[in-house]
């Protein structure tokens, strides 16, 4: 045999990742909700987990729409905040947070009590209207 | 402001109109204002009760007022000690000079205004003698500028024998200013001066040294360690007021030279908020600390894990003076943490956490387990000796050179 027999303690050490390395919300990740849609806030037995990231890479950052898995039923979101350190003064959340939006743009709740980030007021897309009902930023 | 008083198209209820008055015949209360058994209440009565609330407030100042003046009036006999007078001056010619205070008003000397009573007028230089009163208060705390005159406190004693009723004139008084001295107190050079261990050129240090001090002379960075809590003002296009405004507690100072930053936590409306800060960053218009402490360790990343009332900081607080001599205080607080898991296993001998309450939550197992990671040689490892304390002393004298320049 030409193979070269490792050592246990190598073989031990040895791992691999099964998955990509973390990179803020991809898909399978579980999200919160956080303004105040019935659907957001009902209880169910499986959490809301991201099933599609609309971007060119599978990454959602700040201002990506997300495609999500809710009480058995498939609704868009928008992320307003995910726990992944982005660039330098910009806020960093515990949690990662999305708001429920419908085709059209429009959120679904009619308030955010949570604080958003400023940045989304410069991004690309029409988010004024989640910048309306949002009551604090940060 | 975006919490607008127009409900826009797409909300689908208004919000509902606060609740009447309610009439009540069997005399319960009334669910507003809750004070009113009466047959009906027109929700005037509370009116009422606050203005006699109001009146009551008045009258207790005035008391005050008068009390105070009758201490003041009083004879002075110049055999006993009378009281050293300690008037303190204000810094900024804005504030009221407190010798403008010290004249009482004289409530029947007030001319009345046409159709007004004394009473009011009373009222509204009493407004003016409170508020100038907590001016003051204020002023003394911010500004350490006192002077004392304490009169015919030394010559009384040797005259008491002779002759009781002698004048002996009030001595010099003794101004102390402590303004000029706050900054030079404590030497404090920011760690992000020191630079780390590596293959560049010194040039490349220096330069970036000079850099930082240029941006220092223009906004002061105050001395903070990991622990004290801090508020900064930064110029952000996307906020209202274009100015951003954020209190937190400071849990990590990373980076070396003009990249230095700090991470600020807080918890607002129940949600964790970290902002990572660039010191050297010209958007930051102003770092305030509200409380400059230190805590056992110099990176507070556990609280992430532990209880939320640690990381929570009031958005509106006030900054807590600290002496600007000696140590920084220690705060040598143990902080309970959440149950595991945990973002990192801050158990184990790698992180050197001190300032977690381990006992609360682990057994004694579970920490014998963690040491297990012990890495006991690394302290004895010569090649990760780095010893900072000449540079360090070159740099601060560098750095305090440079900075007394302008």
């Amino acid at each position: 045999m030409g193979f070269l027999i490792e050592t246990s303690i190598k073989v031990q050490q040895r791992t691999f990742r099964a998955s990509s390395a973390a990179a803020a919300i991809q898909k399978m990740t579980r999200v919160r909700v956080v303004d105040n849609s019935s659907l957001g806030n009902t209880p169910y037995h499986k959490a809301p987990r991201v099933i599609h990231v609309y971007t060119k890479n599978g990454i959602g950052k700040v201002g990506d729409k997300v495609l999500l898995a809710i009480k058995g039923q498939k609704k868009k979101a928008l992320i307003v905040g995910h726990k992944m350190p982005g660039d330098r003064m910009t806020p960093r959340f515990d949690s990662n947070n999305v708001v429920l939006i419908e085709e059209s743009g429009n959120p679904t709740g009619t308030r955010i009590r949570v604080p958003i980030p400023t940045q989304l007021r410069s991004m690309d897309g029409d988010y004024s209207k989640v910048l309306a009902i949002a009551s604090s930023f940060v | 402001m975006f919490a607008s008083s127009m409900s826009p198209s797409f909300l689908p209820h208004p919000p509902p109109p606060p609740p009447p008055h309610t009439y009540s015949s069997s005399g319960a209360p009334c669910v507003v204002c809750q004070r009113c058994v009466r047959v009906w209440c027109t929700g005037r009565r509370g009116e009422r009760e606050r203005e006699r609330e109001r009146e009551r407030e008045r009258e207790r100042e005035r008391e005050r007022e008068r009390e105070r003046e009758r201490e003041r009036t009083k004879t002075l006999e110049y055999d006993i000690l009378p009281p050293p007078r300690v008037i303190s001056l204000p810094l900024r010619p804005s504030g009221l000079n407190a010798l403008q205070l010290f004249v009482p008003p004289r409530s029947p000397s007030l001319t009345c205004d046409s159709g007004r009573s004394d009473m009011a007028a009373c009222c509204r230089n009493l407004h003016k003698c409170s508020n100038a009163l907590r001016l003051l208060r204020f002023h003394q705390l911010q500004n350490d500028r006192f002077l004392s005159t304490s009169s015919s406190r030394l010559a009384s004693s040797s005259d008491k024998t002779d002759k009781p009723g002698k004048f002996v004139p009030p001595s010099k008084p003794v101004i102390i200013d402590k303004t000029q001295t706050v900054a030079s107190q404590r030497k404090f050079l920011s760690p992000e001066f020191i630079p780390p261990r590596q293959r560049t050129d010194p040039l490349k240090f220096s330069l970036e040294r000079k850099d930082m001090i240029r941006r220092r002379k223009v906004l002061d960075i105050p001395e903070f360690y990991a622990g004290s809590i801090l508020a900064v003002t930064m110029a952000d296009p996307n906020a209202s007021g274009k100015v951003n405004r954020f209190v937190g507690i400071c849990i990590q100072r990373g980076g070396k030279g003009l990249g230095a930053t700090f991470v600020l936590r807080n918890i607002i409306d129940n949600q964790g908020v970290e902002m990572c800060y660039e010191l050297y960053n010209p958007r930051i218009q102003q770092v305030e600390v509200l409380k400059l402490e230190k805590r056992l360790d110099d990176n507070l990343l556990y609280l992430r894990d532990a209880l939320p009332e640690y990381s929570t900081v009031q958005q509106d607080m006030k900054p807590i003076p600290v002496s600007t001599t000696g140590d920084v205080p220690l705060n040598k607080l143990k902080v309970k943490m959440r149950p595991k898991p945990w973002s990192k296993r801050w158990e184990r001998p790698k992180y050197n956490v001190q300032g977690i309450a381990f006992e609360q939550i682990l057994t004694a197992e579970q920490l014998e387990h963690a040491q297990k990671w012990a890495q006991p040689w690394l302290e004895y490892d010569m090649l990760k000796e780095y010893d900072t304390s000449q540079l360090q002393e070159d740099i601060m004298k560098e750095v305090q050179r440079e900075m007394a320049k302008h």
